[in-house]
C-alpha cells in the first residue's frame, strides 16, 4: 500500500472520528468511553470477520462494536416511550433504506448525494420526527441499515442466488458506521436550526444534557 | 405522531413499489463538442463538470447537459501530455506481485453470448474477469478475482461491493480494479489489435472522491502505456460524478470491458492486452519512477487538504447556523475543537 492511500486513510478517519467523538459526546460517553469506541471501530475493522453461516457473518469494528453501542444506549433510555422510539426509528428507517434503495438510480453519478451517505440523512431525518434524540439517530442509522441489508440479502436467496452477505465488512469505512455518525450529526443540526429559529438572537433556554435538550422543544 | 403515521404509509408505498428497472441502452447520452461532433456515448447521464479524455488524449470538460435530447456538450480544454505518464523506469522493488478485481454488477451480461444483458447467476463479466485473472497469472502476477455477487443491481450496489473492496485491500494489492462492462451500441467499442477483432477497454474514474486526483493519474498512466503498446485498445477515459468506492484506494479503476451487445469473445480478447499493460504499468519498463510516486503522494495530500476544508467549512456553516453571528460562530468552533482534541487545542469553556 502506497504511503498515498496510508496518508488517505489515516486522514479519512481522523476526519470521520474528529466529528465521530463528539457524535459519541453526544451519546452520553465519557471521553475515555468515546476514544474506546472509535478505537474498537478501527481496530476490529481490521480483524478477521466472523461467520454466523457458510453466507452470513459479520464485521467486528463495522457491525459488532456500533451494534453493541446501540444496545448499550438503549438500556441508557429514561423512558419506555424513549425505549419504544428506539424500537420504531430503526425499522421505519429499514423500511426508507429498502425503499430508496429501490427507487434511486442505480449509478452513483446520478445521485445528489452519496449512497454511503444517504441512509444517514434518512436516518437522521426520521430519528428527529420521533423525538430529536441524538440516542435515537444513531440507533436509527445504525439498525436501520443493517435491518434493509439483511432484508435485501434475504430477498436476493429467495431467488435461489446464493448470495453472502458480511454486514460492516467495510470496517470503519462501512454504510453503517457513516450512517450511526451521520444521522446523529444530521439530528445535531435540524436541532440547532430549529432552536435557532424558534429563539431568534436570544440566548438558549434549553440546555443540551445527557444526549439530549432540556427545556423547550423547538 | 400523525406526521410518523404518514411518513410510515410514504415509506411503505415507496417500498412496495417495483424495483426501478432500466434496461441496458435506455439512457445512453451522446458527448458533443462545440460544434456537435459526437465525441462518445455512455450509458448513464452527463454531468456539468464531468471530464473526457478521448482516445487522442485531448481533454474535454462538460459544460451542459440537453436531457431531452440525451446530449451533453464540452468544452476543448488542453491536450494531456500522454508522454509525461508514459513508460519511465524502475520495476516494483519486492518481488510481490498483487491486484485483486471483483464485479459490482454481479449482473451484466453479453447478450450475444449469455442471451440476456443481465443474469443474476452465471453472468458473463465473470468469465471477462476470469480471463484477466488468468491473463495476469500467465505473467507471473498473483491475481485475486472476487467472485462475490452484490445483487440486485440497484442504488445501493456500491455500498455492497465496498465491502468486498476493503476485503481485498486488507491483502495490500498494487491494484484493485472493478470489472465492468458499458451499455452502448457495440460499434463504439469494436477495435482491431495486432489484426484481432476485439473489444476496447474503457477507464472510469469517479471524480467525486478524495482519490480522485491519484486514481485519473493512474487510469493516465494506463492509458499511455496501451497507446505505445496496442494502440486503439483503450476507448477513452470518462471522470464521471460518484466515487465508485475509488477513494478506498490511489491505484482503483473502474475497467469497462465492451458493451451489453458485443460478443463476449471480443471482450475476453481484449484481456491479454489489458493484462500486458497492467504489468508494464505496475511492475515493468512503465512502473511509476521515484518523481511519479512523489506525484501520487502529491495527488493524496490534495485530497487530505480537501477532506480537511471539507470538514471545517461545514463545521464554520453548522456554528454560524447555531449561534447567529460570527463571533459566536467563532467561540462555538473554538470550543468545540478544544472538546475534539481533549484541551489542546482551541478555547475550553469555564464552567
Amino acid at each position: 500500500m502506497g504511503i498515498g492511500t496510508i496518508l488517505l486513510l489515516v486522514a479519512g478517519l481522523l476526519v470521520l472520528f474528529g466529528a465521530g467523538q463528539r457524535v459519541l459526546d453526544r451519546l452520553r460517553l465519557t471521553d475515555r468511553e468515546a476514544i474506546l469506541f472509535i478505537v474498537a471501530i478501527i481496530a476490529g475493522g481490521f480483524l478477521p470477520d466472523i461467520a454466523v453461516t457458510r453466507d452470513f457473518a459479520f464485521n467486528i469494528g463495522g457491525a459488532l462494536i456500533p451494534l453493541i453501542l446501540c444496545v448499550r444506549l438503549f438500556f441508557k433510555a429514561n423512558t419506555g416511550i424513549e425505549r419504544a422510539r428506539a424500537v420504531l426509528a430503526p425499522v421505519v428507517t429499514a423500511v426508507a433504506v429498502y425503499a430508496l434503495g429501490r427507487t434511486l438510480p442505480e449509478e452513483p453519478e446520478a445521485m445528489a448525494v452519496d449512497p454511503n451517505y444517504i441512509y444517514g440523512v434518512a436516518a437522521g431525518v426520521i430519528a428527529y420526527l420521533f423525538g430529536r434524540s441524538r440516542r435515537c439517530a444513531f440507533i436509527a442509522g445504525v439498525l436501520g441499515v443493517m435491518l434493509a441489508n439483511v432484508a435485501t440479502w434475504a430477498e436476493v436467496r429467495m431467488t435461489g442466488t446464493a448470495q453472502r452477505l458480511v454486514l460492516g465488512g467495510a470496517g470503519a469505512y462501512d454504510v453503517i458506521v457513516i450512517s450511526g455518525l451521520l444521522a446523529v450529526l444530521l439530528a445535531e443540526l435540524i436541532g440547532e436550526l430549529t432552536e435557532r429559529a424558534a429563539r431568534g438572537r436570544r440566548r438558549p433556554r434549553a440546555a443540551f444534557h445527557g444526549g439530549d435538550f432540556e427545556g423547550r422543544r423547538g | 405522531m400523525r406526521r410518523i403515521v404518514a411518513l410510515a404509509l410514504l415509506l411503505m408505498v415507496l417500498a412496495a413499489l417495483p424495483a426501478r428497472a432500466e434496461n441496458d441502452g435506455d439512457c445512453v447520452y451522446t458527448l458533443l463538442d462545440r460544434g456537435g461532433n459526437v465525441l462518445t456515448m455512455r450509458a448513464g447521464r452527463m454531468y456539468a463538470g464531468d471530464e473526457y479524455i478521448a482516445a487522442d488524449n485531448r481533454e474535454y470538460r462538460v459544460v451542459a447537459v440537453d436531457d431531452a435530447a440525451m446530449t451533453a456538450t464540452a468544452e476543448y480544454v488542453s491536450d494531456s501530455a500522454s508522454e509525461a505518464f508514459a513508460a519511465k523506469t524502475d520495476a516494483k522493488a519486492d518481488g510481490n506481485k498483487l491486484i485483486c478485481m471483483y464485479s459490482t454488477h454481479s449482473d451484466e451480461s453479453y447478450v450475444p453470448d449469455d442471451g440476456t444483458e443481465s443474469k443474476w447467476q452465471g453472468a458473463g463479466i465473470y468469465d471477462v474477469g476470469d480471463s484477466l485473472k488468468a491473463a495476469l497469472q500467465k505473467k507471473g502476477i498473483e491475481a485475486v478475482y472476487s467472485h462475490e455477487t452484490f445483487l440486485p443491481h440497484d442504488a445501493d450496489a456500491y455500498t455492497r461491493s465496498r465491502r468486498t473492496a476493503e476485503e481485498l485491500l486488507k491483502k495490500g494489492p498494487d491494484a484493485l480494479i472493478d470489472i465492468h462492462r458499458d451499455a452502448v451500441p457495440a460499434r463504439q467499442y469494436e477495435t482491431e489489435v495486432d489484426g484481432e477483432d476485439i473489444s476496447k477497454v474503457r477507464l472510469f474514474v469517479g471524480r467525486s472522491n478524495p482519490n480522485a486526483a491519484a486514481n485519473k493519474q493512474f487510469a493516465r498512466q494506463l492509458k499511455a502505456a496501451a497507446d505505445e503498446a496496442y494502440p486503439g485498445l483503450i476507448k477513452d477515459i470518462f471522470i464521471g460524478r460518484g466515487n465508485y468506492n475509488q477513494e478506498l484506494y490511489a491505484n482503483s479503476i473502474l475497467l469497462e470491458f465492451g458493451t451489453h451487445e458485443i460478443d463476449k469473445d471480443k471482450a475476453i480478447a481484449a484481456t491479454a492486452y489489458m493484462a500486458d499493460v497492467l504489468d508494464s504499468v505496475l511492475y515493468g519498463k512503465g512502473a511509476r519512477s521515484r518523481g511519479q510516486r512523489g506525484a501520487s503522494t502529491q495527488s493524496a495530500a490534495k485530497g487530505v487538504g480537501w477532506a480537511v476544508l471539507a470538514l471545517a467549512a461545514a463545521a464554520a456553516v453548522f456554528a454560524f447556523v447555531a449561534t447567529g453571528s460570527g463571533r459566536g460562530a467563532l467561540k462555538k468552533l473554538s470550543r468545540h475543537v478544544s472538546e475534539v482534541t481533549g484541551g489542546m487545542m482551541g478555547k475550553k469553556e469555564k464552567d
